[in-house]
């Protein structure tokens, strides 16, 4: 967790260093295609995984179902919370 | 959201056609970091020159702290309602949440703190919450708001959701995401421990 965090600051830091349009546009093409080949890779190990693929078909509805509530819970208490911050912004 | 489901897709039907030798794990793993750090550099040189990216966290002060609260209370309330309708206990239901999709941690410590069948239902379950968090992403923001377009992801926020959520706000969730993500993830072993042992 913390070297991703010197990795953010890095890049913060490096991107301070160059140009706005420049840092921009790099920062732009380095996080697009480290997401493309983050995602494909995740989307390996979970095809590629048997084990990994029985976990996640065994659990299936369950498993689904209690990481669908906690994320749509997550989601309607934190857009209260936002609504109830920007309303006593002034 | 097209791209970034098509980049999922196309990855499991590779891992799944065999094409990818199983003997390279270790260099999937590696690659894996390697991207993640990639993505992160990138999202912090794009957040350089963003000056409305801070803004949000200087105007909020000390109440930026609310937003992982709330998606805490809203992740474990959701845990605690599936409870009520499914042969599961209270207690599974709020410690498996509580990974907040942080699948390998939560996993692994409720495995080591005596019940591995709830460990693996816990990575199953938090799998499942990144990968939800992936696809949903862009349209929670555009119809519930910036503060749970973060809440989504958990402690997913910080890492593997960190891109996509730049993407989506155009890098104004930067910050409130790695704050919120940092706070989940230091939760994590605190929730997950509290649940299962003391309830």
């Amino acid at each position: 967790m913390w070297l991703l965090l010197v990795v953010l600051a890095l890049g913060f830091f490096v991107g301070r260093l160059v140009r706005s349009g420049l840092a921009k546009g790099v920062g732009k093409t380095l996080s697009t295609v480290g997401l493309v080949f983050l995602l494909f890779a995740m989307g390996v190990r979970l095809g590629q995984e048997g084990f990994l693929r029985m976990k996640l078909t065994s659990f299936g509805l369950s498993a689904l179902s209690l990481a669908f509530a906690a994320g749509a819970g997550a989601v309607v208490f934190a857009g209260l919370a936002e609504r109830v911050m920007r309303r006593r912004r002034p | 959201m097209i791209g970034i489901v098509l980049s999922l897709g196309a990855g499991i039907l590779f891992g799944f056609s065999g094409l990818f030798p199983s003997a390279f794990g270790g260099f999937l793993e590696r690659w894996i970091d390697v991207s993640l750090y990639v993505l992160v550099f990138g999202v912090g040189m794009e957040l350089a020159w963003e000056s409305k990216a801070f803004e949000e966290i200087r105007s909020l002060g000390f109440r930026v702290f609310f937003l992982p609260l709330a998606a805490m209370a809203g992740s474990l309330l959701g845990a605690a309602f599936v409870a009520l309708c499914s042969p599961m206990t209270l207690r599974e239901c709020l410690a498996v949440a509580s990974g907040f999709g942080w699948y390998s941690l939560s996993g692994v410590l409720l495995a080591r703190l005596g019940n591995p069948s709830l460990g693996l239902f816990a990575f199953a379950t938090n799998v499942f919450r990144e990968i939800l968090t992936l696809v949903n992403l862009e349209w929670v923001y555009r119809v519930f708001g910036g503060w749970a377009a973060v809440a989504l992801g958990g402690a997913t926020s910080m890492d593997t959701t960190l891109g996509v959520l730049s993407r989506v706000s155009g890098g104004k969730l930067v910050p409130l995401g790695v704050v919120s993500g940092v706070l989940h993830s230091l939760c994590v072993p605190f929730w997950v421990t509290l649940f299962f042992r003391f309830l």
